[in-house]
């Protein structure tokens, strides 16, 4: 290898001051840790915590300002500007850029935490300490994660983290590159530029909400964790409490904004597909809300206590399980958007191993159960040291391990509580709310368990039954879609159900007959609803989605009643209604939209019928659009009129009218071209009151993009090109690349009388055009001669779009001289492929999920406000 | 606490019913000759799209019908039949999967799952700027 040139142009300064605030995050979150830690004793070290931890939430904030600037520079000698960055890329979609990758998302979530945590300096009061130990704790590991550090541990390269600073001439992948042999490398170099998927406005504000919400999620965790240290199941229960909806509210609105960006953006016609990043988003989200309701109780103890805590650590944990099935790239195949595998596995494993065993031994650590704190991290290192992570012993090990500790853990917490044997009478909201939570529990398990099988096959390699039961090469079932919805749709069902009844209920006794009575008219009302929405809509005959259907809606209108007689609309009191109302409105739209959505663009006049060859194979969803065609779908007529390119997007205008022919609107579904990486359709939608018209260009023709793509030049006005002028005989034919043209014949179209020469003449030429694909078709080109004047009127073949045209008539050697063109996109290609999908109920969809959201934040909000008293 | 306990032991029989549920129907990654072996049940193939072989989308007959060959991982090069528009970012990936059944000699396709290209992108692939 030469010797390295002297680089020109490389601004290495940005690299080195952000290596050196990578490592001052890390020590001072760490610093953090240490002193929060020791501050439960010794209470004046507090203020040099804080001060930590605000060095540590600064230089966060230098990492964003130096990353952003080096990406709005296009300083490309850095791999992750050049990796997710280039020249032509618009400036607006930077910030989806920054978080397009590993590192980027790793740095957004830190400085939410950041944010999170000077928050709880200012609201946490008297527990700030021990949430802020755990939060600098968590923080400490996220800042590994950015680290990049390399070092060798007999002879084998370890890295630790990801470095956000790699310079691209350094990058591994890159070192063999002979352009980086070039001192001016950089002039020459553009960046990768960011996936076409996520050039979107949804892309640049569902990340950061997302974010904000897992962010969140550490705060219920921190005040558990942070309390159980010093043996406390008491004091936390209520201050954690505003938190909880804090979170819930965040991660609950960057949920629905993915779904929205799904909507809006993406091409599978829908807002929820079970993918394993969406699942595992929503999982963290159903502990928390499982956990938080279990809190409400008053003076809860005993096992309800100990379910709380376990969703409230849960959802922290899993917000971690999910950040390291979604990273490690052990989902693989399972998944659309994971991210790449960066060699970090180990390492988030790490991660998420720590803090789901950190709970289990602080509370080992308070009972007689401590020797067992050194025996679990032991046994299995040492089984690593001996047989390594690959044999099937150390597994065995470990799992068992996982197993004991489990066991001693519910001992030990069995003998701390007390209040295991209250006894709560049926009709309580107690016995309901624990009910409740329980059906939140099971749902979520079945998610995570779903959505971990193919990390859990690869556990269970050489386990025997357990490997028989989770195959190393999972596949999802091909109807994975329908048994999700299946049994969340059941648990659902029974959440709403519970939902709706147990506001009704008070605490400990309630009489039947007044509840009874309640529920009974929320219920009439509620079977109302659903017979006029299984009107409204144009299929009546899935009776298990109108069943869903009714729950949703008797939860909405029993909390509607609620806060109408009960809470009087006192907001306080029916803040939690106002939320409920807005689940259940969001679940009544999911199941209108996603039962009741009718596919528009189904087929009718198909050559070859799909149904012949397969019996599960369909003809609908796709249908041909010939430019300027009228097109009949089911109560449309749509016309496919123009294209307008604004590179590199190519948008195709569809005209909608009604029956009578009357224009209703026009969309615009577009394809983002991106040599690179492959084009992207983005669907267009009208939004309509009570339902919505879904479009999607699912194919155009490659020719037809690249032709709307080149830059205008003379042919692009008439869209022909030219063939040649020839001369012909009768009976001559013209050999062309994709047809052969034959001039048949030239006669007149009226009789001719007399020898002379009629004041007006009309000549039709009769030509033969064989296509080589097995067409032919006769083209008539006509010539008027009047007065001495000649006129042409060229004519195309509908095959192969050829043009004639008659330029010259020399009669003395009767011959024609005749000008062929072609189109540059045969009109027979001049057509888009369109999907059109109604979805009724998307707006009710909407609406709920803004009221929970609002719901959410609200009862955040009247929470931390030190007046409120729980009812 | 009977009635709490009594709940909880149906809870933890419902996840069991989940789990049984959930291990009852797996499908596997697997090669045209299993599928061969099992017809009209339904599997996941990994393999190379041949673009040299006949790739054949015509819309004006059915827009819906699109057919090609795939080399599984035993290279084993068969007829894909799948039901759907041609993907648009067919002729880029290197490997896709398809998902469905054998049927006599052809594979049916419900589904084709192309791998996101920025994913399985060659990094080593370096872009000049235009100037």
């Amino acid at each position: 290898m030469s010797p390295i040139p002297s680089y020109i142009g490389e601004q290495l300064g940005w690299g080195k001051a952000g290596h050196l605030l990578s490592a001052l995050a890390l020590g001072s979150a760490f610093l953090s840790f240490l002193l929060y830690w020791k501050s439960e004793t010794w209470r004046e070290l507090k203020r040099w915590a804080r001060g930590a931890f605000v060095l540590h939430g600064l230089s966060l904030v230098g990492l964003l300002g130096i990353i952003l600037y080096l990406m709005l520079h296009h300083r490309f000698e850095y791999h992750y500007v050049w990796q997710h960055t280039n020249t032509a890329m618009e400036p607006r979609f930077i910030l989806s850029a920054l978080w397009e990758g590993q590192e980027g998302s790793f740095l957004l979530w830190m400085l939410w935490h950041a944010v999170i945590g000077i928050l709880v300096m200012r609201l946490g009061g008297c527990h700030e300490h021990r949430v802020m130990w755990v939060l600098s704790l968590a923080q400490t590991f996220l800042a590994t994660m950015i680290l990049g550090i390399q070092f060798l541990v007999n002879g084998q390269e370890i890295i630790i983290g990801s470095d956000l600073f790699t310079l691209t001439r350094e990058h591994p992948a890159m070192r063999n590159v002979p352009l980086f042999f070039r001192p001016d490398y950089l002039k020459r170099l553009d960046g990768r530029g960011l996936n076409p998927l996520l050039q979107n406005y949804w892309m640049t504000i569902h990340p950061p909400v997302l974010f904000l919400g897992f962010a969140a999620t550490v705060v219920p965790y921190a005040f558990v964790v942070g309390s159980l240290r010093s043996n406390d199941w008491e004091t936390w229960i209520r201050p954690v409490r505003p938190w909880a909806f804090l979170a819930l509210g965040l991660l609950g609105a960057g949920i629905l904004m993915g779904a929205a960006w799904a909507y809006e953006a993406l091409s599978f016609g829908g807002f929820w597909a079970w993918d394993p990043v969406e699942n595992a988003s929503l999982v963290p989200w159903l502990a928390l809300v499982a956990g938080v309701h279990l809190l409400l109780i008053p003076r809860t103890a005993g096992l309800n206590l100990f379910l709380a805590v376990c969703l409230l650590v849960g959802s922290f944990v899993l917000v971690l399980w999910s950040t390291f099935l979604t990273r490690s790239g052990i989902l693989g195949d399972s998944s659309v958007h994971s991210f790449t595998d960066l060699g970090m596995t180990a390492q988030l494993l790490l991660y998420v191993g720590f803090f789901a065993w950190l709970p289990a031994a602080l509370i080992l650590h308070h009972s007689s159960f401590r020797w067992f704190n050194l025996l679990f991290p032991a046994i299995p290192l040492l089984f690593f040291g001996v047989w390594g992570t690959e044999a099937v012993w150390t597994r065995l090990v470990f799992l068992a391990g996982v197993a004991v500790l489990i066991g001693l853990t519910l001992v030990a917490v069995r003998r701390r509580l007390s209040g295991w044997k209250s006894s709560e009478p049926l009709l309580s909201r107690d016995m309901w709310m624990f009910t409740g939570s329980l059906v939140l529990a099971l749902s979520w398990f079945h998610i995570i368990h779903e959505t971990s099988r193919p990390a859990l096959g690869k556990a269970f390699r050489g386990l025997g039954i357990l490997e028989k039961l989770y195959p190393a090469n999972y596949a999802p079932p091909s109807d994975i879609i329908d048994r999700y919805n299946y049994v969340e749709g059941l648990l659902g069902g029974a959440i709403l159900l519970l939902m709706g009844a147990t506001q009704f209920l008070r605490y400990r006794e309630t009489p039947w007959r007044p509840f009874l009575r309640q529920m009974a008219a929320a219920a009439t009302i509620a079977v109302g609803l659903t017979i006029g929405v299984a009107l409204l809509v144009p299929i009546r005959s899935k009776f298990h989605y109108l069943l869903l259907l009714f729950t949703a809606l008797f939860s909405v209108v029993a909390n509607g009643l609620y806060a109408w007689k009960v809470a009087r609309f006192k907001l306080r009191a029916s803040v939690a209604s106002l939320a409920h109302i807005g689940f259940g409105l969001l679940l009544a739209g999911a199941v209108i939209a996603g039962g009741y959505k009718t596919i528009v663009s189904s087929n009718y006049r198909e050559l070859i019928n799909l149904e012949t060859l397969n019996k599960n194979f369909k003809n609908s969803e796709n249908m041909l659009l010939h430019k300027g065609d009228t097109i009949p779908m089911k109560d449309y007529r749509v016309v496919y009129f123009r294209d307008s390119v604004e590179a590199p997007r190519v948008y195709f205008g569809v005209k909608f009218f009604n029956r009578e022919g009357q224009e209703l609107f026009t969309l615009w579904p577009q394809v983002q071209t991106n040599p690179r990486m492959g084009d992207v359709a983005e669907p267009a939608t009208r939004h309509g009151l009570g339902r919505d018209l879904y479009t999607h260009v699912s194919y155009v023709d490659k020719a037809k993009l690249n032709f709307l793509l080149q830059p205008a030049d003379t042919n692009n006005s008439t869209g022909l090109r030219d063939i040649g002028t020839f001369s012909m005989q009768q009976g001559d034919s013209v050999q062309l690349t994709n047809s052969l043209v034959i001039f048949s014949s030239l006669k007149s179209k009226q009789p001719l009388d007399s020898l002379d020469i009629p004041a007006r003449l009309e000549l039709e030429g009769l030509f033969t055009v064989i296509g080589y694909n097995g067409t032919l078709s006769t083209v008539k080109p006509t010539i008027l001669i009047e007065n001495n004047t000649f006129q042409s009127f060229p004519a195309s073949c509908p095959n192969t779009g050829i043009r004639i045209e008659v330029k010259r008539i020399l009669p003395q050697e009767r011959r024609l001289e005749v000008h062929l063109s072609q189109p540059v996109i045969n009109p027979k290609d001049d057509f888009i492929i369109l999907q059109v999908i109604l979805f009724p109920g998307v707006n009710l969809l909407w609406s709920g999920a803004a009221l929970m959201t609002l719901g959410l934040l609200l009862a955040a909000y009247l929470r931390f406000s030190k007046d409120f008293s729980s009812a | 606490m009977r009635k709490l306990i009594i709940l909880l032991s149906v809870g933890l029989g419902l996840t069991g019913a989940i789990i049984f549920y959930s291990l009852a129907e797996a499908s596997e990654y697997a090669t045209f000759e299993v599928a061969r072996a099992h017809p009209g049940r339904e599997y996941h193939v990994l393999g190379k799209p041949r673009r040299d072989l006949e790739m054949r989308y015509e819309p004006q007959k059915n827009a819906n019908l699109f057919t090609f060959y795939l080399e599984d991982s035993d290279n084993n090069v068969y007829r894909v039949v799948y039901n759907g528009a041609k993907p648009r970012d067919f002729d880029t990936p290197d490997k896709i999967v398809v998902v469905g059944s054998m049927q006599g000699d052809e594979f049916h396709a419900r589904d084709i799952q192309l791998k996101c290209p920025s994913k399985y992108n060659d990094g080593t692939r370096i872009q000049t700027a235009s100037q």
